[in-house]
């Protein structure tokens, strides 16, 4: 087991090194077409002394391997520069938005493991009648849907139009108080894929769990049909679903973008938006690669959790 | 890590492209020698949701490629704004002369759906198209050479599946700037490893059958063993995958665009439409509801396609 871990870790590495070097080529002024000196002083035409000052600051004229052993120094020091806009550490401006990320995605997350696993119950259960039907073919509409798309819809019509009809309705943008009402819409529209996915994944588990033997002899035994899916069909079948859930919340906290953008929400993902849109690459990057560490990181933990979870796993991983 | 286990999707399918698929019923493939495409078009036109798909994908891709002979005629010009009279044609609900409104100056909604669909349709074709030949390439080379090769490559893999997608889609075209070809190059690189992934597995599982040992011994080159001998056992779940990736690029390629950086707003996409929505939502919801609802319908056509494809072919994909 402890093998097992360490060779997840070890693995992690070269990954991580891939995205640094991609994420420090990203803002490298020698990879980036233009003026990097322009770039940094914000587009400004300068004297030759400031550019010269402004060279030799940020290392411009050292050999790029020098500037990217730099760059690694300080970001294993937590240290990953400045907002050229706000001027203040990016780890400041990142920690202060990233509560924002974990409550829209921690509330999709559970949004998603109620009515996924719900959807993916019945259909199992009921298979082939109206509502299998039914959710199989919502689970397809919901994965061809714009996220952004189901968000502005939702904004108009629980936004605009209910405010309209004079009926209560939800605020469509922003973040204010009680938060949980602004909470709402965005969890909804983030939930959307996640939930038409974990419901198809809990169906086919639990599909293929009741052709097993033993749901057979429970049944045998006299246990109704209820108890039998519940006692003994659930907890075999849970297992990979929830394991989608736990890699799904690193893949939500990384896909908050679209959803943070449609919403105004400040999070993470509203934020890199942002510094894209105005250059503001110290953040991109940093914003990137703490979200990038963040989903290895909660990979790793459902893994391993899945490991401790399915012996069965374990020893395959071993064998190999 | 899932390339441990190469023959999982391959192992199912009809090796020899004259073979029957094992469940066909007895009087059905007791008949004449089918081949692997026969067979899987009996299957298809029996899922009538997929062939329902088809016909729409086949409409919207007539639509787009015909638009010039025409739109123009019908619909009018779907990028030109006429000043002088703007302010009476701007945000028009739904009526007879435009069946899908006007949007801020004055365009025909319809009219630039139809054009949004060439920009949508060739965005996603292009960035399959890259997507499967570079996974192919790359697949075939770790799958055939192994060792070394097969170990850089698919931990390569590994860092592009461990990027947040739109995320990384929407730095790299902030890099090279907005642009048609640029969000082909995006999706593309963004796409391969899961296409070679599937090609690798399928190169695997080939490699050690005798006939390839023996096409090497008559002395194949490489590249014919690659194309000859393991091209036709994998080109099932490379159909299965295409269709429903170009689907996946019609949505990330709205993403990028609603966002402001794939298709620049001068040209019509879907996604850019979206975009130009967000400030006249409340007055005029039909410029939202349309490019909306023909993106949902060309995706979910070609995800049921997809789904058709991959039963009709019996083909193993991860969930």
């Amino acid at each position: 087991m402890l093998m097992y871990i360490l060779r997840r870790i070890l693995q992690m590495i070269p990954v991580f090194i891939g995205v640094t070097i991609i994420m420090f080529l990203v803002r490298s002024p020698a990879v980036v077409p233009g003026d990097p000196v322009r770039m940094l002083t914000g587009e400004r035409d300068v004297s030759p002394a400031i550019r010269e000052a402004v060279t030799k600051k940020f290392g411009l004229d050292q050999p790029i391997y020098t500037q990217y052993g730099k760059y690694m120094a300080r970001l294993v020091q937590g240290d990953l520069g400045d907002s050229y806009q706000q001027r203040r550490p990016v780890t400041t401006i990142l920690f202060e938005k990233f509560p924002n990320t974990f409550k829209l995605a921690g509330t999709a997350l559970l949004l998603e493991a109620i009515f996924g696993i719900a959807a993916g119950i019945l259909s199992a259960v009921k298979r082939y009648s109206f509502w299998d039907v039914l959710v199989t073919l919502s689970t397809s509409v919901l994965v061809s849907l714009p996220v952004f798309w189901l968000g502005m819809i939702l904004q108009y019509v629980f936004g605009i139009q209910f405010k309209r009809w004079g009926l209560p309705y939800l605020p469509a943008t922003g973040i204010g108080s009680p938060q949980i009402l602004y909470l709402i819409l965005p969890a909804i529209t983030l939930a959307s894929v996640s939930t038409a996915y974990s419901a198809r994944i809990a169906r086919s588990q639990l599909l293929e769990v009741m052709g097993q033997d033993y749901m057979r002899t429970a049944a045998a035994k006299g246990l109704s049909g209820g108890q039998v899916i519940w006692r003994h069909g659930l907890k075999n079948a849970m297992i990979p679903v929830v394991t989608f859930l736990g890699l799904d919340l690193g893949a939500m906290v990384a896909g908050t973008i679209l959803t943070e953008t449609v919403f105004n929400w400040p999070g993470v993902g509203y934020t890199i938006y942002r510094a894209i849109t105005l250059r503001d690459w110290p953040v991109v990057t940093g914003g990137v690669i703490v979200i990038v560490i963040l989903v290895m990181v909660i990979n790793l933990a459902v893994d391993i959790s899945y490991a401790f979870l399915d012996p069965r796993i374990r020893y395959r991983k071993h064998a190999s | 890590m899932a390339n441990e286990t190469p023959s999982q999707d391959t192992a199912k399918m009809p090796i020899d492209t004259g073979g029957v698929a094992p469940e066909l019923p007895i009087e059905e493939a007791a008949g004449k020698g089918r081949t692997l495409w026969a067979d899987a078009w009996r299957r298809l036109r029996r899922n009538k949701l997929a062939l329902v798909a088809m016909g729409w994908i086949i409409f919207v891709a007539l639509i787009a490629i015909t638009a010039d002979l025409w739109a123009p005629k019908l619909l009018g010009d779907p990028t030109f704004i006429d000043t002088t009279t703007v302010a009476q044609r701007s945000l028009k609900p739904p009526s007879t002369a435009h069946v899908f409104g006007t949007d801020k100056l004055g365009r025909d909604i319809l009219c630039r759906i139809i054009y949004g669909a060439r920009i949508s349709l060739l965005v996603a074709v292009l960035a399959v198209a890259m997507m499967v030949i570079l996974g192919l390439l790359i697949g075939a080379v770790a799958g055939y050479y192994g060792g070394w090769w097969d170990a850089v490559l698919m931990r390569l893999a590994d860092i592009f599946y461990a990027f947040p997608y739109v995320l990384f889609a929407i730095v790299l075209l902030a890099l090279m700037g907005p642009g048609v070809l640029n969000v082909c190059i995006t999706i593309g690189i963004l796409g391969w490893p899961s296409i070679a992934r599937v090609f690798r597995a399928s190169v695997l599982s080939v490699k050690e059958n005798e006939y390839v040992d023996a096409a090497r011994a008559l002395g194949a080159s490489t590249w014919r063993v690659m194309f000859r001998h393991v091209g036709p056992n994998a080109i099932a779940p490379m159909i299965v995958y295409a269709t429903m990736g170009v689907g996946a690029a019609i949505l990330t390629e709205a993403a990028l665009s609603f966002l402001g950086m794939g298709v620049p707003l001068g040209q019509p996409s879907w996604g850019g439409m979206l975009n130009e929505v967000r400030s006249y939502m409340v007055v005029a919801p039909w410029m939202m509801a349309f490019p909306g609802l023909a993106i949902l319908t060309t995706v979910l056509a070609f995800v049921l396609l997809g789904d058709g494809l991959r039963d009709a072919f019996d083909v193993r994909l991860k969930e």
